[in-house]
């Protein structure tokens, strides 16, 4: 692989520098988003999913470079760690009519190991 | 017409065999173009919440399959009859665009029982030299499962297939298949959620029969995976939406989702979408294929590109029709059995008889494209057929693959048509049906063929490509069988009504979806009289030719293809790579 | 799971412009009020209104409207035909690429054909559909001395099942093959298909049926619902709902 390829692929797997290891939840986090990775690889051209990074603290539907539905824009939501577990838990309930197929996280402890790790996607 | 710098390797077709021929040629740096008649169905409506969940759309009328009005095919049952065009495609549904029938097949990936390889060994062994019926022309097919095996083991890394493996290594496993063929590898993942109906299926054939049923394998991503070249799939969502349909969640198997992005990076590959190859250009005196002719759609002009080597991986029938009309081999006469283009033609004896559970949930909605459980004791030869008048047979399963309510309902027989009786039978049985169906074997009949249609056109002038076939003696028998096989099956799992018992005979009827495993017509086979590639999928009549997918195969089992295609498919890309390097006959 | 509440006064005024563009709103005030079952009244009391008609001459639209009338009369599973979107689905899909003949072969030479052939009229299915119609209000006329539009509802049921059973003498036209081809397969569709298209109305069809529609995120469901009776069924969602 190309080095900037390389670079990009160890971005979307590990944000945090090589040297300083992750907290136990944000390990547990960054193998729970494997299941995201299908849609939300920011290394691949953004097409079924945002990209992710920066996500905590943004309001829902203003991810760069991404067409979202009319309901995750007009929901306006702003992504704190409250709504985002809300929304993982349950991602019809919270933004009805949102586009992800994906049918939430019933394990409140992963949600919460998710939103860890997400929040090192910087 | 344009002719432009020659390419190591040109590929007819964009879609999974394609794919996969190139991905083994990229790994080792092998320049190659990939021409595609149709557009890029990624980012497209197909494939995104919520115009992708629109039965009417992409089932009902067909939204990503090729265009009838364009390109069909016509069909004659016996050669005393004019053929008819398929003015509908109904029956089989190939593909158009990046991926064409990869993206929207259901899933099923299987690996053919070992001896079909060498059908025509294994049958006279077990049954005599003189038991295969001359008009049968079944053959051995000149390459081993063996040879074969790592080919699947990698098609089935690259594509994460989801499955219980029954046969490792010789060990036969609870829980799959017993008669799959051996397999160095389990799965690289595990099987997909049963349904409702299957478990159902599941406890009756063991208790009542003996028989040992297992998960359908799956190219339905059970969770979320990343295949060898890293690219991902995620978790099926089990919607029902699944074939004749693009995964929005990227959990199908699809070249257009592992295939094709990986080789956009590849150096030295190139993909030409909107290049709809009208022929090739062959020097009969060389016995070389010059180039590939193609019309650049976007701008309307003729475009020759040579290729070192050329592979037809188009559809079955498309590398049929392109040898024919380049005058490429020697066309198969059904008269006196000679010559090999186009013949062998078979497709899937396919039948299924609904059940009615008033007690149960079977809830059809809740579904992928390959939810199925599945018995093969009536597949191939995995039986005994002493005494019984015919070869082959065919998986026999409850698959639940679509809720979808146009085509998906099932109803009593004698039900009203219309009216309120009607509607009330659609409350009553819409969520508590099912179906217990065969996927039947096709075995080879000299007046089963293909050739070109004398009268018709498609909308570039070219002739239609002409199926000489009927449903025979052999699969109306093996149709027969096994119906009533799963006929008793149906009556033990004490469903309150079953629908009608029908099996798959003449005429055969074009109206009724019966699968697109259309095989045959460029089969391949150890000896040039009586085929038209080698083992290594080379042209006997052109040195540089090679031809891949369903069409090299000598006879259909009772199993979904596409197993058998991607392992060819990867094989042929290491073949080529080698080829590149040193041309000549590849033995 | 979301309620289905009235959507927000601006996606109301989305909804209201993509529908007059896509004639949704073809449907009266009845049949938008839909849930009260309307008696079996004849056709000239709902007429579309609404948006009009793409296809159909007026006298076309009375018969295709009495036809979903009969097909799917008003009871306690659904309103009637009209109401449902019925008819309205006939006129857009014959109206549009289907029924220019999109995706089907129309080239010659023509032969005689059996049925397992399939369709093999050089006529596009709304060139068809006209011919088939036209015939079969001849029938009408010359059985009942009445069009079909103006038979009561038992004599209009009547007549359809000699006609799609082929008991009808029709000279030219072979009604059953009409129907079996264009009316009965148009009929399911518009029943069934997402209320996009223009039938399925408010979705009656799938709640009739327990079909939950969208978004079919079912990677929890599968399991937690296997072999139990589904909440969504009762409440389905279409593409409208995604949009």
């Amino acid at each position: 692989m190309r080095p900037q390829f390389l670079a990009f692929a160890m971005l979307a797997a590990s944000p945090l520098p090589a040297q300083i290891a992750p907290t136990p939840e944000v390990a547990a986090g960054r193998e729970a988003f494997k299941a995201c990775l299908a849609c939300h690889d920011s290394t691949q051209a953004q097409r079924t999913g945002p990209d992710l990074r920066n996500v905590v603290g943004r309001v829902s539907g203003q991810a760069p470079g991404f067409r979202f539905g009319r309901a995750m824009k007009k929901a306006r939501l702003p992504w704190n760690e409250a709504n985002l577990d809300r929304f993982l838990a349950d991602p019809q309930a919270v933004v009805p009519g949102n586009l992800m197929p994906y049918p939430g996280l019933p394990d409140a402890a992963q949600r919460a190991h998710l939103i860890a790790y997400l929040k090192t996607l910087r | 017409m344009r002719t432009l710098p020659e390419c190591s390797v040109v590929i007819v077709g964009g879609g999974l065999a394609s794919g996969l021929v190139a991905r083994q040629l990229a790994r080792q740096g092998v320049q190659t173009v990939v021409l595609e008649r149709g557009g890029d169905n990624r980012d497209g409506a197909a494939g995104k919440i919520p115009t992708q969940r629109d039965e009417l759309r992409w089932d009902t009328r067909l939204g990503l399959m090729q265009d009838a009005a364009r390109e069909t095919y016509t069909l004659r049952r016996s050669r005393d009859a004019a053929a008819q065009p398929m003015r509908r495609l109904s029956a089989f549904l190939p593909g158009t665009g990046v991926g064409g029938a990869g993206n929207h097949w259901g899933g099923q990936v299987w690996r053919w029982a070992d001896y079909n390889m060498a059908l025509r060994t294994r049958l006279e062994t077990r049954y005599g030299r003189g038991a295969i019926p001359a008009e049968m022309p079944v053959q051995d097919w000149g390459v081993t499962y063996d040879e074969l095996e790592p080919y699947h083991d990698l098609f089935e890394r690259l594509f994460g297939v989801s499955g219980q493996a029954g046969n490792l290594r010789g060990q036969i496993l609870a829980g799959g298949n017993p008669f799959e063929a051996p397999r160095r590898n389990p799965y690289p993942q595990a099987p997909l959620e049963a349904t409702e109906a299957g478990l159902m299926f599941k406890e009756t054939v063991e208790r009542e029969f003996g028989y040992k049923p297992f998960p359908s394998p799956a190219a339905n991503s059970s969770g979320p995976y990343v295949n060898p070249d890293g690219m991902h799939l995620g978790a099926c969502q089990y919607c029902g939406h699944c074939d004749r349909f693009i995964c929005e969640a990227n959990a199908k198997g699809a070249p257009d989702v592992l295939l094709y992005p990986w080789l956009a990076r590849q150096p030295g590959f190139e993909l030409r979408t909107h290049s709809h190859v009208t022929g090739l250009d062959y020097d009969p005196v060389a016995k070389r294929v010059r180039g590939v002719k193609y019309l650049d759609l976007v701008t309307s002009e003729e475009v020759c590109q040579p290729g070192g080597a050329v592979v037809l991986a188009g559809f079955t029938l498309t590398n049929t029709r392109l040898l024919l009309g380049g005058g490429i081999g020697r066309p198969y006469d059904p008269v006196s059995g000679g010559g090999v283009v186009g013949k062998n033609f078979c497709y899937q004896a396919n039948s299924g008889i609904s059940m009615f559970f008033r007690d149960r949930w079977l809830n059809p909605f809740l579904a992928a494209g390959s939810t199925s459980t599945i018995i093969d004791e009536f597949n191939d030869d995995n039986f005994d057929h002493t005494g019984l008048g015919f070869f082959g047979g065919g998986y026999i399963g409850v698959g639940v693959t679509s809720g979808r309510p146009i085509a998906a309902r099932r109803l009593p027989p004698r039900t009203p048509r219309w009216g309120s009786a009607w509607k009330q039978a659609n409350a009553d049985w819409y969520a508590h049906s099912c179906a217990i169906g065969v996927q039947g074997s096709c075995y080879p009949h000299r007046e089963n063929y293909l050739d070109l249609d004398p009268d018709h056109t498609d909308a570039f002038g070219q002739p239609l490509l002409r199926l000489n076939f009927d449903w025979r003696d052999n699969e109306a028998k093996v149709s027969a069988y096994c119906t009533d096989r799963a006929h008793r099956i149906a009556r033990a799992m004490g469903a309150t009504q079953i629908g009608p018992v029908v099996s798959r005979a003449s005429p055969f009827d074009t109206r009724y979806y019966q699968g697109s495993h259309v095989t045959g017509g460029t089969i391949m086979g150890a000896d040039p009289a009586t085929s038209v590639v080698s083992p290594r999928l080379q042209h006997w009549d052109a040195e540089n030719l090679f031809v891949v997918g369903a069409s090299v195969f000598a006879h259909n089992a009772g199993h979904n293809p596409t197993g058998p295609i991607g392992a060819l498919a990867l094989r042929l890309g290491d073949d080529l790579a080698r080829y590149s390097s040193q041309p000549g006959r590849l033995s | 799971m979301s309620s289905n509440s009235d959507p927000a006064p601006d996606r109301r005024e989305f909804l209201r412009q993509a529908a007059t563009v896509a004639g949704i709103l073809a449907l009266p005030a009845a049949a938008r009020a839909a849930g009260a079952p309307a008696a079996q009244t004849p056709a000239d009391e709902s007429a579309a209104g609404g948006a009009g008609w793409l296809c159909f001459s007026p006298d076309e639209a009375a018969w295709v409207e009495r036809l979903v009338d009969v097909l799917c009369p008003a009871d306690e599973l659904t309103p009637r035909g009209v109401d449902c979107g019925l008819a309205f689905f006939f006129d857009r899909q014959l109206a549009g690429a289907y029924g220019r003949g999109e995706r089907l072969y129309l080239q010659g030479p023509w032969r005689p054909a059996i049925p397992e052939d399939g369709y093999q009229l050089p006529l596009t299915p709304e060139a068809y559909f006209k011919v088939g119609l036209k015939a079969a209000e001849e029938a009408a006329r010359a059985r009942h001395q009445r069009g079909f539009a103006d038979l009561g509802a038992a004599e209009a049921d009547a007549f359809l099942q000699l006609l799609a059973a082929g008991q009808l003498k029709t000279p030219h036209v072979n009604l059953a093959h009409w129907f079996d081809e264009l009316v009965y397969p148009l009929f399911q569709q518009a029943c069934f298909s997402d209320p996009i298209h223009g039938g399925n109305h408010d979705r009656v069809f799938w709640k009739m049926i327990g079909y939950p529609g969208l978004p079919a995120v079912n990677g929890l469901n599968m399991v937690k619902y296997r072999g139990k009776p589904f909440p969504g069924a009762k409440t389905p969602r279409s593409i409208e709902d995604f949009s």
